[in-house]
C-alpha cells in the first residue's frame, strides 16, 4: 500500500463520509431558516387569513385570483382604529400561552 | 410601550430585510387555506385567523377583533395567534358558541398551545381547526336525513 492509497483509504474516505453525514443533517435546515421560534421576534406585519366564500373564489368578482391561490387575505385594521365602540359580540371562546 | 420599542427597533430592521407581508412559504399558506375553507364549509361556522400583535389586553383586543369581523358574527370563530406576546385568544359567537362551548374551545387551545411551543405554528393552527370543526359538527342542514 502505498502512502497515497493508505491517505486515501485511511484520511479522505472516512473524511468523505463524514461530510456527507453532516450535509444531510444540515441542508434541510437551510430552507426554513426564517421558521418561528418561541421567544423570538416574531417580525412580520399583522394579518388576518378569512376561508373561502361558500360560491367559489370567482364570486366576490377580484380578477388576479387563480384557482389555487390562497385564503383571502385583508390587511388586519389597527386596534382602536373607529371611533365607535363595537358592540360586544363575544360569546364564549378560551385563551392560552405558550 | 410603543415608544419603547421604537427605539430598540432601528439596529433590527437594518440586520434584517424588515417585515415581510407574508410570514409564510406558499406551501404553508395553502395548508392554512385549506384548514380555514374546510373547516369553516363542513361546519357552516365562519372561521378567521388572526397572526400579529394583540394590545396589553389580549382579551379585550381579540373580542374587539370578532366585533369587527365582516358577515355574521355571531357564526364567526376568530382564532387570534400573538407569536411575540405568546398568547393565543379563541372567541366565538353567540351561535358559534353553542356549537363549541369553551371547553372544546380549551381543548383545541391546548393543542395548539402544545405545537405552538415547538415552534410549529401552521401544525398547531391546522390541528386546532381540525379539532374544532370536528367538536362543531355539521350544521342541521347539512346533516344527512335517515
Amino acid at each position: 500500500m502505498t502512502v497515497v492509497e493508505t491517505l486515501l483509504v485511511f484520511v479522505v474516505a472516512p473524511l468523505a463520509v463524514v461530510l456527507l453525514a453532516y450535509g444531510l443533517v444540515l441542508l434541510p435546515g437551510l430552507k426554513n431558516r426564517d421558521r418561528y421560534k418561541p421567544g423570538t421576534p416574531w417580525g412580520h406585519d399583522a394579518v388576518w387569513y378569512e376561508p373561502h366564500p361558500v360560491g367559489g373564489a370567482h364570486a366576490g368578482g377580484h380578477d388576479a385570483h387563480d384557482e389555487h391561490g390562497t385564503g383571502d387575505q385583508v390587511a388586519a385594521l389597527t386596534i382602536g382604529e373607529t371611533a365607535g365602540a363595537p358592540r360586544r359580540t363575544a360569546a364564549g371562546g378560551a385563551r392560552g400561552t405558550w | 410601550m410603543a415608544t419603547e420599542l421604537e427605539d430598540t427597533r432601528e439596529p433590527i430592521v437594518d440586520d434584517q430585510e424588515g417585515p415581510k407581508a407574508s410570514p409564510f412559504s406558499p406551501a404553508e399558506l395553502l395548508r392554512l387555506d385549506e384548514a380555514l375553507t374546510m373547516s369553516s364549509r363542513e361546519t357552516g361556522l365562519r372561521f378567521t385567523l388572526y397572526i400579529g400583535e394583540l394590545p396589553a389586553d389580549t382579551r379585550a383586543g381579540a373580542e374587539e377583533l370578532h366585533a369587527r369581523s365582516v358577515g355574521d358574527t355571531s357564526q364567526s370563530v376568530l382564532i387570534a395567534v400573538a407569536p411575540d406576546q405568546r398568547v393565543l385568544e379563541i372567541v366565538t359567537g353567540s351561535a358559534a358558541a353553542r356549537r363549541l362551548p369553551d371547553r372544546a374551545c380549551a381543548l383545541a387551545v391546548l393543542t395548539m398551545t402544545g405545537r405552538f411551543g415547538a415552534g410549529d405554528l401552521v401544525g398547531g393552527i391546522v390541528n386546532g381547526l381540525r379539532q374544532l370543526s370536528d367538536q362543531a359538527g355539521h350544521p342541521a342542514a347539512h346533516r344527512p336525513r335517515y
